[in-house]
């Protein structure tokens, strides 16, 4: 059975969902934001590279260093004893991630919590979800999908449906993103959710070129009547520095934020603002 | 001879001198110049336990001034101070009775007390000597002249106090602060403050009752209480300012196992999260049944910065507390030493934090200069646990400890048995040692398995000149030894919790045969000498420098583990049976959780669930810290908690500021 490619695990979330959850960072995503915060999900890259852990770079000498390939050696970064180098995924077989999930059981149980899928894009690694799904659905484990919906078989996201108790769809409104079917895709999977009468919830990242207007329209055409607003921030520079990617600051001023709010509450949205 | 008995002589004077001068320090450090000048008077007991002694108490209880602030009298004057004797340790970290005291008859006290003979006629004559003192001090206050016709009231009224129980909030309030301000001013130190919202609850449900108080009304009489008696803080407090071990604990379950959780629980908490003071400061004994609103408020309190409450995990701490050697029966009403150490109100005298820390990594540092290098890392291991349980030993010594009539006349075993508070007297008198920087030691010999013995990378004979040279010649091992082990103290692996429960469990069992001034003695794994311990301990192989700061208590030392991970790492470890003497995770809390209680709430309360002992947060940002170190005057009433107590942040060291700072920046990375 293939495993799952895991960016990272993070126990204690409270924003993904109901309760306290532990948040699964499944790496892959079609879609390549610039300011997204897991820029790793997409980077194509294996392995983190900390220049800031690097004796050579830092100017201090080591006999461990002589026979790196930045010395002129032959031995790989990878091998780096000071762990420059890191890899980014990990890859689980469902059992293990299972057993790593379920360490929270009882706080699952105590706050209404559970685990939520995120990434990148989880529905790209839906075939090895499969089984781990159906585990957490044995044990009892409320499931959350954080997702751009962008999957153009449908039968994919029928399939998951029985599976997964609330869907988070990430909006991709922005006049960044450039896949011309994307609203296609989204109105018919979204159409097989609202058919099996699944419990939707949407977040949009607010960066400074999205216009109220339009996106006041294209939740029209959605259906969309509430969101949670994510006011888009700069955490994880030292994510592109290690990728090697540039960095650009999406970090939206207060104002422009506030006007995007408020025009939102003007057009009968409902929000729930999320800033960090 | 001559010579010998002048050189005796000559040293005895010299602790003397040396303990006055340091009083004396003290006193002009932390008062104005004018009470240090001309009022600072510090009386030097050489006899403690003796009828001397006694009157040496009643002569400093007489002279005192009595302060009137907050609507209450108290019975403390600062510039009045009793010292023991160089090579007498004060009393410390005791918490009386209180319910007891409050409805407490003098006069029957003393008729109960045994016949005269031999063997307690000292102790007996002591008693006397203080109550006289006492009795003498409520009527020289109850004959004062006062303008303010509240003084006058409660004054008139003091004498007849203390011949019966209370009759209401005010009354209770009074009588615990006569006594307490007594304690303080006979030379005991950390005078602990109990359980407030069980002990004075009775006497406000009175006042409603009798329509004479309202909520609100209550709530101002305790937080005049609060801050009278944190009036003192700077001269109460021991080595920083706010270390007066002036504790209230709150909730936990009362002698019928009934959770206490009433009005003034609610009180004290929102009293807290308004006032934003550090001294007194809170506890709160949490169990499974602790009921979620009051948690919410625990942590609204927290929130506000005020570093309170601490939380203990009463369940836990109970059971051990029995099956250490504590009676079932008592156990109901645990307190804490200044900081987290438990004991038993009114009827424990232990000392727990009367030895110097056990240092952890003095075991390994003495292991590399004994060892031979064909020596295996199993060998290692052993040798380092054989020197562990030397240096246990090496700290648990007898000691003389001064004497206490007022608390022995609040004590029922004392009465009973004709012996003083801290002399065979009290119902318990274990003795705590604490365990200071086990994190280090841990991450230091998982950095010798993996670089040392597992991948060749580094030599015995390279360790060794790190701890004498401290890492001169060597800054990559120290990066190495810093941040490149994946196997760190805090992550919930097999091996790391394997480790650290093999070295504890090698104090534990030292320990167990130990024991100081004929008691048992406990041990904990948080030490407060983390800074003052570290400033003159040599480099250690955690890629700690010499002079740095050791690991705070059972605290993470890597940004890499999350608040999940280390509070299950926490609660998997077992604490054996002896380790009782406080054992805290102290974490800086990203603020989204606070922001969150109803998430943040069932995340402490699995922990606890599953054995977490006892938990700090703090709750301050990097960013704010550095700016209040730069601009004190900006931040006159920022908190923190430091060592299981609060303090204002600009009356702390400078290296103690640093240090928070750094482990905020540790923590929000994480
Ligand atoms: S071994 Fe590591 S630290 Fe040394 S030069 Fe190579 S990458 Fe840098």
């Amino acid at each position: 059975m293939s495993a799952l490619n895991v960016i990272s695990i993070q126990r204690g979330c409270i924003y993904d969902g109901p309760g306290v959850r532990t948040t699964v960072f499944l790496k892959g995503c079609p879609f390549s934001c610039s300011w997204c915060c897991n820029p790793e999900a997409f980077s194509g890259k294996e392995y983190y590279i900390d220049n800031q852990k690097c004796l050579k770079e830092l100017g201090v000498y080591s006999l461990l260093c002589e026979s790196c390939e930045r010395k002129g050696g032959a031995r790989s970064i990878i091998e780096c004893p000071f762990s420059v180098c890191a890899p980014i995924a990990k890859r689980y077989d469902s059992e293990d991630l299972l057993k790593e999930l379920l360490k929270d059981n009882s706080l699952f149980e105590q706050s209404g919590g559970g685990v939520t899928l995120s990434g990148g894009e989880p529905l790209l690694q839906w075939k090895p979800l499969v089984p781990l799904l159906s585990e957490l659905k044995a044990a009892n484990i409320h499931v959350s999908i954080e997702t751009t919906l962008y999957m153009r078989d449908k039968q994919i996201v029928e399939h998951l449906i029985p599976y997964i108790d609330e869907w988070i769809v990430d909006l991709k409104l922005q006049k960044e993103h450039t896949k011309e079917d994307y609203f296609y895709v989204l109105h018919s999977n979204l159409g097989l959710l609202r058919e099996s009468m699944s419990r939707i919830a949407y977040r949009l990242v607010y960066v400074e070129t999205l216009q109220a207007e339009k996106v006041i329209s294209q939740l029209q055409d959605l259906g969309i009547n509430a969101f949670e607003l994510l006011k888009c921030h700069s955490l994880a520079k030292s994510k592109y520095d290690k990728l090697g990617m540039p960095f650009m600051d999406y970090t939206p001023s207060d104002t422009a934020y506030n006007v995007f709010y408020r025009k939102m509450l003007e057009a009968g949205l409902q929000i729930v603002k999320h800033e960090i | 001879m001559k010579r010998k008995i002048k050189e005796i002589i000559k040293k005895a004077t010299s602790g003397a001198l040396r303990l006055k001068i340091r009083t004396y320090q003290k006193a002009f450090d932390r008062m104005s110049i004018w009470d240090a000048l001309f009022k600072y008077h510090c009386y030097y007991d050489k006899l403690p336990g003796s009828l001397s002694s006694a009157n040496l108490m009643a002569k400093i209880i007489g002279r005192s001034d009595i302060c009137l602030a907050h609507g209450f009298i108290y019975t403390y004057d600062p510039t009045k101070t009793r010292l023991v004797r160089a090579g007498v340790e004060p009393l410390t970290s005791i918490t009386p009775d209180y319910a007891l005291i409050i409805n407490s008859d003098l006069r029957e006290i003393m008729h109960s007390l045994p016949e005269r003979r031999g063997d307690n006629s000292d102790f007996i004559g002591t008693l006397h000597i203080v109550t006289k003192a006492i009795e003498d001090k409520a009527r020289a206050i109850s004959e004062q002249q006062y303008e303010d016709v509240r003084y006058e009231a409660m004054a008139k009224r003091l004498p007849d106090l203390l011949y019966r129980d209370c009759q209401s909030l005010v009354e209770a309030i009074q009588k615990i602060l006569f006594y307490n301000g007594l304690l303080w001013q006979v030379g005991h130190r950390h005078v602990g403050l109990g359980r407030m919202d069980l002990v004075l609850y009775p006497y406000y449900k009175k006042d409603v009752e009798a329509n004479r108080l309202n909520y609100e009304q209550a709530k101002g009489l305790l937080k005049e209480m609060c801050l009278l008696l944190g009036k003192d803080s700077p001269i109460k407090s021991l080595n920083l300012i706010g270390d007066s071990g002036q504790y209230i604990i709150l909730g936990g379950i009362d002698k019928n196992g009934k959770n206490t959780d009433n009005e003034l629980t609610r009180m004290f908490l929102e009293l807290f999260e308004e006032l934003r003071i550090p001294d007194p400061k809170l506890i709160f004994r949490v169990n499974e049944e602790t009921p979620m609103d009051t948690w919410k408020r625990s942590i609204r309190c927290l929130a506000n910065g005020c570093g309170s409450p601490l939380f203990m995990n009463e369940t836990l701490i109970m059971e051990n507390m029995v099956r250490f050697g504590y009676r079932n029966e008592d156990v109901w009403n645990v307190g804490t030493s200044a900081c987290w150490e438990p004991l038993i109100i009114g009827k424990s005298s232990d000392q727990n934090n009367p030895f110097i820390s056990i240092l952890a990594c003095n075991a390994l540092k003495k292991a590399l200069t004994e060892m031979e290098d064909e020596l295996d890392y199993g060998g290692l291991l052993q040798l380092v646990k054989r020197n562990l349980a030397e240096e246990t030993r090496s700290v648990v010594v007898d000691k003389d400890y001064d004497y206490s009539p007022i608390m022995s006349l609040f004590n029922e075993s004392c009465i009973r048995s004709g012996k003083d508070f801290a002399h065979q007297g009290s119902d318990y008198m274990y003795q705590g040692a604490q365990l200071l920087g086990l994190p280090n030691l841990v991450n230091s010999l998982l950095n010798i398995k993996k670089y040392v013995y597992e991948r060749g990378l580094v030599s015995l004979g390279m360790c060794r000149e790190i701890v004498q040279t401290d890492y001169e010649n060597h800054l990559d091992i120290k990066q190495l030894f810093k941040s490149a082990n994946d196997k760190k103290f805090g992550l919930c692996d097999e091996d790391v919790l394997r480790l650290s429960q093999e070295l504890i469990g090698t104090v534990s069992e030292t320990i167990g045969k130990l024991t100081a001034n004929g008691h048992n003695v406990k041990f904990g794994l948080s030490s407060p000498s983390y800074i003052s311990r570290g400033k003159v301990a040599s480099a250690t192989l955690d890629g700690r420098n010499a002079g740095e700061p050791f690991a705070v208590h059972i605290s993470p030392l890597s940004s890499t583990i999350d608040i999940a991970e280390v509070l299950d790492f926490a609660s998997s470890l077992s604490y054996p049976v002896n380790c009782l003497n406080g054992n805290v995770v102290d974490y800086v809390i990203p603020p989204v959780y606070l922001n969150n209680s109803d998430k943040l709430v069932p995340i402490l309360r699995d922990a606890f669930k599953k054995g977490l002992y006892q938990l700090q947060l703090n709750v301050y940002d990097r960013a704010t810290l550095i700016d209040a170190k730069l601009h004190p005057e900006k931040y006159p009433t920022l908190v923190v908690r430091v060592w299981g107590f609060s303090a204002y942040f600009n009356d702390l060291p400078e290296e103690y500021k640093d240090n928070l700072i750094a482990r905020a920046g540790e923590y929000e990375c994480a």
